[in-house]
């Protein structure tokens, strides 16, 4: 039970805590010529107001993530009591968009005091509304990218899993489609990539060209190793997926982990590698080019200039790039995201609460058809297609395919040692079970009370020999 | 060269662009025959719309500052061959009039403007063929 608690929630929780304050935390120190994301002049350090501003924020910033984890200790509670294991996951759903929300206002306030203070003191750096390019660089910004035709890589290791999975076992094909997706998912970040503004940083031409080439040619080859690690995550997954063997569950968990965090890592040593690079050379010269397009960042990180026409701007706080909300594809990536996440949340937690109220019914209709209904997961066949039924005490050990696998229940699609791909509709541990061989397939349901699995399983029996 | 538009001034950003881009070629920054960016291209890296670029280019192209070929793009003129000593057209004339007026009204002397003419003919860097 602590174990689920650990992996489910407690691990995304702290890894939320070390991104937040990894990203937000040291927007109090002036670096690059900002401080929470706003540029000022080195002198504006010297204020008292701007101490201010930095104090207050350090105390809320750790205040509000106290509080944030205090929030948490119920869900401890809830992980150890079955029947509130459902209402945990809402639970940490509200905690995380409580989360989100709150660990935000500490920095967007600081945002908002400092630059009120720029306006009244009139802290400009650089010229407003100015856009700079530099031609040469236009032109040759893509020159040292990793070719586009290199995709063909990834995407033949993605294509050829699709066939091998198709060929071997069709009812994983899901992931050979997945693995096409993704890849396909990297070429489009990769063109956008390549579309994206080149920075004007200094007079000095060359200066301009090496550090866009230099930028661009990194983050194309980031995203092309990502896209090849991907490709070959898929087939690993199937085949630890595809195999029976429980002993190697704790392989299964290892490798997984290992490729989320082989991205996570790649991504972060290349952006530091940018960065390093862009500070050394930037440091160097004299003529550097500033402009202030303070009012475009909205709470300093979200990006609404209607005067620029790019979709993809980099970041200025964090990593990465952000979408520019003035323009109309903008708007409509935005707003799909919210819709999104939203629907996405709203409906796990709905269903999570109807799988915890409603449970599955089998029933025989008058045509001879048992339909077993349960939402999401209903099957129904007919009477004739039962080969053997029987009342069993075991159930045999696998996984889930696609279901609901809790401490109390298991219902969905399954993959049973010995079986092969099975439906579940059971109460763990609650014996007995009847358990229905079709010609493809084994069905396995029960009731919650033992007495009434019994009678369902003389009733079906019966309608059997009719 | 480097290309600063103004989003917020009262000249067009055509004429903006359009004007810079004399500049850089009169001072040096475009060589003669460099090739120019793409219109896509120059339009993403400003965040502007491409029409916009397009009509700068056109005009450039109808000035004879700057060749557009359809193989390899745009870039700028060679060397013109009219030879130095070239008579000031009366465009030209006409246009100056009206800066001379103006400094005239506000009280600059003819030896500062002179001066000031000086200076900025100096960094002129282009040199026609000879």
């Amino acid at each position: 039970m602590f174990v689920t608690f650990m992996l489910i929630h407690f691990i995304p929780a702290i890894i939320l805590y070390s991104v937040l304050w990894a990203t937000y935390r040291p927007l109090a120190n002036y670096k690059n010529g900002m401080l929470f994301a706003v540029t000022l002049p080195a002198h504006a350090m010297e204020h008292p107001a701007i101490g201010e501003i930095r104090a207050r924020f350090k105390k809320q910033f750790t205040q509000v993530s106290v509080w944030l984890g205090v929030a948490l200790v119920p869900l401890v509670i809830m992980n150890m009591w079955d029947r509130l294991l459902a209402y945990s996951n809402i639970y940490f759903f509200l905690w995380l968009a409580l989360f989100i929300v709150y660990m935000i206002v500490p920095p967007r306030r600081a945002f908002r005091a400092t630059l009120a203070l720029k306006r009244e003191h009139e802290w400009f750096v650089g010229k407003k509304n100015v856009v700079h390019s530099d031609t040469r660089v236009a032109r040759l910004k893509n020159a040292r990218n990793a070719s586009t035709a290199l995709f063909i890589i990834p995407l033949a290791i993605s294509i050829g899993t699709l066939l091998w999975v198709r060929s071997d076992n069709s009812s994983f094909s899901d992931i050979g489609y997945a693995g096409i997706g993704i890849t396909i998912l990297f070429i489009i970040c990769s063109y956008y990539m390549r579309r994206m503004k080149a920075k004007v940083y200094s007079e000095n031409s060359d200066i301009n060209l090496s550090l866009n080439q230099a930028r661009r040619r990194s983050l194309t080859y980031m995203w092309l190793l990502l896209a090849i690690i991907e490709s070959i995550h898929f087939p690993i997954i199937y085949l630890l997926v595809s195999n029976d063997n429980p002993d190697l569950t704790g392989l299964w968990i290892a490798v997984t982990v290992l490729f989320s965090l082989i991205p996570i890592a790649l991504t972060l040593v290349t952006y530091r590698r940018i960065h390093a690079q862009e500070q050394e050379v930037v440091s160097q010269d004299g003529q550097l080019i500033y402009s202030d397009d303070d009012e475009y960042w909205a709470n300093g990180f979200t990006y609404h200039n209607p005067n620029d026409s790019a979709v993809f701007v980099p970041k200025r706080v964090g990593i990465g790039s952000t979408i520019n909300t003035g323009t109309l594809a903008g708007k409509i990536m935005a707003g799909a995201i919210v819709v999104l996440l939203a629907g996405a949340i709203f409906f796990v937690s709905f269903m999570l609460i109807l799988s915890e109220l409603t449970s599955p019914t089998l029933t025989v209709t008058k045509d001879r058809q048992v339909e077993i209904d349960y939402p999401m997961y209903s099957y129904d066949f007919p009477l004739v297609n039962i080969e053997q039924l029987d009342l069993v005490d075991q159930v045999p050990k696998g996984y889930k395919v696609n279901g609901e696998g809790t401490t109390r229940v298991n219902r969905g699609k399954f993959s049973l040692n010995g079986l092969g791909t099975t439906r579940l509709y059971i109460y763990k541990n609650n014996p007995p079970y009847i358990r229905i061989k079709l010609p493809n397939t084994y069905i396995f349901f029960n009731d919650e009370d033992p007495e009434r699995t019994k009678q369902l399983y003389v009733q079906l029996q019966l309608s059997m020999q009719q | 060269m480097i290309i600063s538009l103004q989003l917020d001034s009262e000249t067009p950003i055509y004429e903006q662009l359009r004007n810079q881009i004399v500049i850089g070629i009169a001072t040096g920054q475009l060589e003669p025959a460099e090739k120019l960016p793409t219109v896509r291209q120059l339009a993403e890296d400003l965040g502007i719309n491409s029409m916009t670029v397009n009509k700068t280019y056109s005009l450039l192209k109808q000035e004879g500052y700057i060749v557009i070929d359809r193989r390899h793009g745009a870039k700028v003129s060679p060397r013109a061959s009219d030879g130095e000593g070239s008579q000031p057209s009366a465009q030209l004339e006409e246009q100056l009039q009206l800066i001379i007026a103006q400094a005239a009204i506000k009280g600059v002397e003819r030896s500062q403007f002179d001066s000031l003419c000086d200076r900025i003919f100096a960094r002129m860097k282009y040199q026609p063929q000879s």
